[in-house]
């Protein structure tokens, strides 16, 4: 009783921190939308003739957002170098207010691409929205600096003018955007709603202890504390005899992924060049997870036909196998996160408060490969063909999901789609977004966590209780 | 007071023609339909009771059906028929050393198999040292398992299962263990818990045994239970109808003085 009390008490109480510990992270993303990019014009399809010092290209256009983030145009500079200044002007067309500025010097911008310019805070055009906007460029350019600007043939509205005089085209001008939520009340409601869910539960538990009446939650906390010492061992036995009679012993959890990820990273820095910023990162956190992923699962396969001499002979409650193999294969992720960490350090990743949402996603990832296991260790013992299969399939998958190449070399294939409902894909980008942007990802984010964690959790253990009564007969 | 209660249990394997356990082989012996089922009756309709503090044997011969019925109310077989209401934890004494990992040290499978056990870490602490002493191991106890003599790994599995006063203990032929002097020691550990109020399920090929420790005896006999009663009627009535007990006292008797006029 007393203990029951206490357990509820630590529930509520983690559940109400964590809540507000996710409505003050992910604040930003839950005031606002995603970041949009709105392409005034966007491929350069010819440049004005090179521009010379004092000249003045304005582009109108119509505004849609709230917000504007950053400013992006296309410089070509004919492969010289450059000295001089470019100040960027945003003003409002009607009165020539100026509502920001940006001054660059010019050896900053490479030749034929896309330069952003960056502001110290958002810029505010609420009270524009359906107005027109002007983007103008002055140039103020040193002895013997080349630059132009790229045009765009098609474009959706506004006027392109140099030194205010009408030019056919478009400037390539792109406009990362930003709006407020319409939604940003929905997520305290809902986590509030959990919350007196959770209460109400715990509560009805309570009472039915008192009335001595059975319910899943408390037959759920009755064999965890019974069975919490075997889990112990178990998940202590598997670490041990991993590396026991290996020389580095434990610290290969650091050495593997460290290892991978710096053959993978040769390999493919090399060979692909993919634009990613910061890939070492990139790379490790994918490689770091799906290596979890991989491990916990083939290990928990055999979880119930490698202990089948204990199954057959003493009477504990099945599942306890694999959910032990995934925890003890779990250890060795916590380990492989530091060189994960050090690598970010070493690259230059400032370390944020997002960070603190790892053990979140953590948690959503392991209930996930304990649902998976469920599902695998049922099927091993009927079909050993499994572990054959699962290997080939977790290779396909593997290749299938941006763990060493962008997201955006899948455009136009139906992978790309896949990755919608690709949990590791979900888990994955979730831990990069903490780790490299520093920011808590989108709120829908957590919800697919969440779910795929739930969803294998549910029909793994379903299909593992259906089946357990069978165990003992085929191993 | 009834700790285990046996009602109207049977228990039926279904088995196939071979062992099928890929795809491939389920696919081939599904499409020449091949995949039947021979049904196999290991216990049927067997009934009966064990009060708190009795000593219940079970005999009958290979294939009777004792290790089912001592696995059904482990609870390790789910019974195809009928009901096995246990109160109180079940002990099962181990086939030797099956829960012992070799990589880990006699002290790590201390911990270990208790924890399979389901003895609490409290319990496992206290008791470390009584297990420690009563296997004899000293400072083997640090070396790896895969180290171990079978005889020392004996040991230490008896001392585990046997340092805790379960409320119900199953005992599945395992007396003989370790050399005489340790043969004797575990023989008096059974007799002090037997005599300690556990509940104890014995099974056993050794007639004498039985005789020696059981209050009550069940005896199983093609799959159901053909007689039940105080163990020295029982065991007197199986020794009569079961030839083969006296064929194996008889040339027991005969080995035994062949080898005195051998003087081996």
């Amino acid at each position: 009783m007393q203990k029951l009390k206490k357990g509820c008490i630590i529930l509520i109480a983690v559940y109400v921190l964590c809540a507000l510990f996710f409505l003050y992270i992910a604040q930003d993303q839950i005031q606002y939308t995603a970041d949009e990019t709105y392409a005034v014009g966007r491929n350069a399809d010819r440049y004005l003739d090179p521009l010379t010092s004092g000249e003045t290209v304005e582009q109108t256009f119509t505004n849609h957002h709230e917000f504007i983030k950053t400013i992006q145009v296309y410089f070509a500079t004919y492969a010289g170098d450059n000295h001089g200044e470019v100040t960027l002007f945003l003003k409002d067309p009607s009165n020539d207010e100026v509502l920001a500025e940006s001054k660059v010097n010019l050896s900053e911008v490479a030749d034929n691409s896309w330069y952003t310019f960056a502001f110290e805070e958002w810029i505010d055009v609420a009270e524009y929205q359906g107005n027109e906007l002007s983007v103008s460029l002055i140039f103020d350019l040193a002895e013997g600096d080349t630059i132009t600007v790229g045009i765009s043939d098609t474009g959706t509205e506004g006027r392109l003018s140099v030194d205010h005089e009408l030019v056919s085209g478009w400037l390539c001008l792109t406009l990362g955007q930003i709006n407020r939520s319409a939604h940003a009340w929905i997520y305290p409601l809902i986590l509030v709603v959990i919350g007196i869910a959770l209460i109400a539960y715990v509560l009805y538990t309570y009472w039915c202890k008192r009335k001595g009446r059975k319910n899943l939650g408390l037959y759920f906390g009755y064999t965890f504390q019974r069975y919490r010492f075997l889990m112990k061992q178990l998940v202590s036995r598997d670490f041990k005899t991993k590396y026991k009679r290996s020389v580095l012993g434990v610290f290969w959890s650091f050495l593997n992924p460290l290892l991978t990820m710096s053959v993978q990273y040769v390999v493919f820095s090399r060979l692909f060049r993919f634009q990613i910023p910061n890939y070492p990162v990139y790379l490790l956190t994918g490689v770091v997870l799906f290596n979890a992923f991989n491990d916990a699962t083939t290990q928990a396969m055999n979880a119930i036909v490698g202990n089948a001499s204990l199954i057959t002979k003493v009477y504990v409650p099945k599942y306890i196998y694999p959910i032990s193999k995934v925890l003890s294969s779990c250890i060795n992720l916590l380990f492989s996160l530091i060189p994960l960490m050090l690598v970010a350090l070493f690259t230059g990743v400032k370390p944020t408060l997002a960070l603190l949402l790892l053990p979140f996603v953590l948690v959503c990832m392991i209930l996930f490969f304990i649902g998976i296991s469920f599902f695998l260790s049922a099927a091993m013992v009927f079909f050993r063909d499994m572990q054959f299969l699962w290997g080939v399939f977790t290779m396909i998958w593997m290749y299938a999901t941006p763990i060493i190449y962008p997201i955006d070399i899948l455009e136009g294939s139906f992978l790309l789609h896949f990755q919608q409902i690709n949990p590791l894909y979900h888990y994955i980008t979730f831990c990069r977004t903490i780790i490299i942007n520093g920011v808590s990802p989108e709120p829908l984010e957590y919800v697919f966590c969440v779910f795929w964690a739930l969803a294998a959790l549910a029909v793994g253990g379903l299909l593992f209780k259906k089946t357990q009564d069978k165990f003992v007969l085929y191993i | 007071m009834e700790m285990i209660k046996v009602e109207n249990v049977s228990m039926c394997f279904r088995m196939a023609n071979d062992k099928i356990s890929s795809i491939k082989e389920f696919v081939t012996a599904f499409m020449s339909k091949k995949l039947k089922f021979r049904e196999f009756w290991a216990l049927k309709d067997i009934n009966f009771e064990v009060n708190k503090g009795e000593v219940v044997g079970i005999i009958g011969r290979n294939g009777a059906g004792k290790s089912t019925i001592l696995k059904i109310i482990s609870g390790i077989l789910k019974p195809t028929k009928g009901k096995v209401t246990v109160k109180g934890n079940i002990v099962p004494m181990l086939e030797l050393g099956s829960g012992f990992d070799p990589d880990l040290t006699g002290k790590e499978n201390i911990f270990l198999n208790g924890a399979i056990l389901g003895y609490s870490e409290e319990f496992l602490k206290s008791k470390y040292d009584e297990i420690l002493e009563f296997s004899e191991l000293g400072d083997f106890i640090n070396v790896p398992i895969r180290n171990y003599s079978s005889g020392m790994m004996v040991r230490l599995a008896f001392s585990i299962a046997t340092v805790v006063e379960p409320e119900i203990l199953i005992v599945d032929e395992i007396l003989a263990v370790g050399d005489e002097n340790f043969q004797k020691k575990s023989k008096r550990r059974m007799l002090e818990l037997m005599s300690g109020g556990t509940t104890v399920l014995f099974v056993s090929h050794n007639l004498n045994q039985i005789r020696e420790m059981c209050d009550r005896v069940v005896w199983l006999d093609d799959h159901r239970v053909k007689m039940m009663g105080k163990a020295q009627v029982v065991c007197a009535k199986y020794n009569l109808d079961d030839g083969t007990v006296q064929e194996l006292d008889e040339l027991d008797e005969k080995f035994i003085k062949y080898t005195e006029t051998k003087n081996i």
